[in-house]
């Protein structure tokens, strides 16, 4: 919504998408700013007029629908109440009034003479306790509007129904908008405008070591970010690909057919890592595609400055990329040959990342009745076999089931310097995996990377650098492409 | 993303710019691209539509700044894409306003940009629309077929979509969404 005008008095407010503007309502602005503040006003002077009666009364113009519906609002009313027996209580007994540091509507619970005010009722026994003992002196009720009494108006309902009988549903408001509106509108000639919600930034901690992951910075136009140790800049990236060039889009992968994928893993940290790759045979879901991931075990060499790779000094020296330079001998021997994937060996590999072939059949017929465990595999003890339980269960043909997604497993081991500060903040729940295959992206939550990354010893600790060995396990979620569909025409080759 | 043209198909600047023989480029003067921007097949950008003065007693229009779309780094225009520089009514008279684009920024195919401002690291999906004078801050997300209202301030993070756009979530701490990867495979 936006301001729109002629540089000159009345603003009004125009949604450029349906074309409503606040004149449909009978609410015009003098200003073009603070349009929050000037409509508080617009309603609030309704507010400040005790009651609905009161307003019949005076000589101002019939207020619109909105304002009108505004005013009959649970706080207006609260206010109308309040004041009411404020003096009330202040006719009764003029120097002991418990509501007497009440001021009017502005009543601050939150305020510490309030708190103090409430304590003092339930502890102390020498001011309102004594008062409590006493005998009562009955106090007469809001009888009229301009006491904050309301009765049931059958008028308003006749209207109302009648406004149905015209109009029928097409003018009632929904329940989202009516949440969203505090005055409990019926039609939507009832609603107001009602302001946008300030955005917040957050900071997040980790819940064991209370270590803060995520720290926005604080000045208020900058978004970045002063501290952000995510989960996911320690774990190795997933990229998936075909390794052959599909004859048609990801969106259309032929089922029946074993289809060879490459993963390929890199590693950010700067230790070597231990990669420990687990599916179940069958993935759970409506359909079973079949997976199988050619070499399950593999190392991730350490990640470097990328200064140091640029200028080469990390192939040249250290143990481990003594290894890295051989392959990149033997990766330039056979660029352009063809190679085949073969079970047990790693298909490709460079200073950080490791590529595997994973093979899958897609499956097009939709699981039988007993949805079949897998089998090998790590214990599917995630919330994926708990789904496909259930989707067997009662199972819809939903628009997304052709979509292929394989549940991984992934453990991660390797060596860390142990320094005096302790651990680095590993410890956020969510893990989001991203395929590169331009087919789908998926995310996954895998809970429990903090507590899973326990098998860490407490050997050296002695004040050296030591090193141990810490382990990692979590759940992911590669996201291949869609399994054609039989009845659906493939699309044309190119 | 598209498939991979014949040879020729993008002409390259200086600045790394890729432009496309078959974008429709009006205005070029009035555009400014910050380098490694890639402009693909049937992409729109109108700068023509520069910012009238009618200061000037003599009526002459006089185009007072002559900017009318500045694109910031890696910013990726997808087929079919069209930037157009919000119109606005100044004293009853028809002007545009110059739109700013930042880097990082991938603008999806068919999309109808008429925003004023585009952050940095924004993803707008394909077919999206951006009404005119909308505010699109850094590190949102406009999901593909949004319809973003004229005037419309999408907050930084934010994640908005359906007719009218709404916010439907936040992009979260990932690192965002980077053109240095398209800008080399095309």
């Amino acid at each position: 919504m936006d301001g729109e005008g002629v540089a000159a008095a009345p603003w009004i407010l125009e949604c450029q998408y349906c074309n409503w503007t606040s004149l449909d309502i009978g609410i015009t602005f003098d200003k073009p700013n603070n349009i929050h503040g000037q409509l508080a006003k617009i309603l609030g002077k309704a507010r400040s007029k005790v009651s609905l009666l009161l307003d019949k009364l005076s000589d101002e113009p019939e207020p619109t629908e909105p304002v009108k519906a505004f005013r009959a609002d649970p706080d207006s009313r609260f206010a109308t109440l309040l004041s009411f027996y404020k003096s009330e209580l202040a006719k009764e007994n003029p120097n002991d009034n418990p509501f007497a540091s009440i001021s009017g509507a502005n009543t601050d619970y939150s305020s510490p003479s309030s708190f103090a005010r409430i304590m003092s009722l339930y502890t102390n026994t020498n001011n309102y306790g004594r008062k409590a003992s006493g005998k009562s002196t009955p106090m007469r009720g809001a009888v009229d509007a301009s006491e904050g009494l309301v009765l049931v108006n059958h008028l308003a309902d006749e209207k109302a129904i009648d406004i149905l009988h015209r109009t029928g549903l097409s003018q009632t408001i929904n329940t989202e908008q009516r949440i969203a509106q505090p005055h409990n509108p019926r039609f939507q000639n009832e609603m107001i405008p009602q302001a946008t919600l300030l955005c917040t930034k957050r900071s997040r901690r980790c819940r064991t070591c209370r270590h803060i992951l995520v720290k926005p910075e604080a000045k208020i136009n900058n978004t970045r970010y002063k501290i952000k140790l995510l989960a996911l800049n320690h774990i190795p990236s997933m990229t998936l690909k075909p390794l052959t060039s599909l004859p048609s889009t990801l969106s259309h992968l032929p089922p029946n057919k074993p289809l060879q994928f490459l993963l390929t893993l890199r590693n950010p940290m700067f230790e070597a890592i231990k990669v420990s790759l687990g599916t179940p045979a069958q993935t759970p879901g409506p359909r079973a595609h079949s997976v199988t991931i050619l070499c399950p075990d593999f190392t991730l060499g350490a990640n470097a400055d990328v200064w140091d790779e640029a200028l080469g000094i990390g192939l040249s020296n250290s143990n481990q990329n003594k290894r890295g330079s051989k392959l990149l001998l033997k990766d330039l021997n056979n660029t352009e040959e063809s190679k085949v994937a073969e079970a047990g060996k790693v298909w490709e590999r460079g200073r950080n990342w490791t590529t595997v072939v994973v093979e899958v059949v897609a499956c097009q017929s939709l699981k039988g009745p007993p949805p079949p465990l897998p089998r090998g595999g790590p214990p599917l003890s995630f919330g994926a076999s708990l789904e496909g339980l259930l989707e067997a269960e009662d199972r819809e043909v939903t628009e997304d089931d052709d979509v292929l997604e394989i549940p991984l497993f992934v453990r991660l081991e390797y060596e860390q310097a142990v320094t005096e500060g302790g651990s680095t903040g590993l410890a956020v729940g969510n893990v989001a995996t991203t395929t590169a295959a331009g087919a789908t992206t998926s995310a996954t939550s895998a809970d429990g990377i903090s507590a899973a990354g326990g098998g860490e010893g407490e050997g050296g600790r002695d004040g050296d650098i030591g090193k141990r060995t810490r382990e990692l396990a979590y759940w992911a979620v590669l996201g291949v492409g869609r399994v054609a569909n039989p009845s659906a025409k493939m699309p044309e080759q190119k | 993303m598209a498939p991979k043209q014949a040879k020729g198909e993008y002409i390259e600047t200086e600045a790394g710019n890729k432009v496309s023989r078959r974008s429709q480029i009006h205005g070029t003067t009035n555009i400014i691209l910050g380098g490694r921007t890639v402009i693909q097949a049937e992409a729109v950008i109108r700068g023509d539509l520069l910012r009238t003065s009618t200061s000037t007693s003599s009526g002459a229009q006089q185009s007072v700044a002559s900017l009318a779309v500045q694109t910031g780094k890696y910013a990726i225009l997808s087929p079919g894409c069209v930037l157009h520089p919000p119109r606005k009514y100044h004293r009853g008279t028809l002007s545009h306003t110059t739109q700013k684009i930042g880097d990082n920024v991938y603008i999806g195919p068919g999309a109808i940009i008429e925003a004023a401002t585009i952050g940095s690291n924004v993803w707008i999906g394909a077919g999206a629309v951006l009404g005119r004078l909308s505010f699109i801050r850094d590190g949102a997300k406009v999901l593909d077929g949004a319809v973003v209202p004229g005037g419309m301030i999408v907050n930084s993070g934010d994640i908005v979509g359906g007719r009218p756009a709404r916010k439907v979530g936040e992009t979260g701490w990932g690192d965002p969404w980077d053109g240095r990867e398209a800008w080399r495979s095309i």
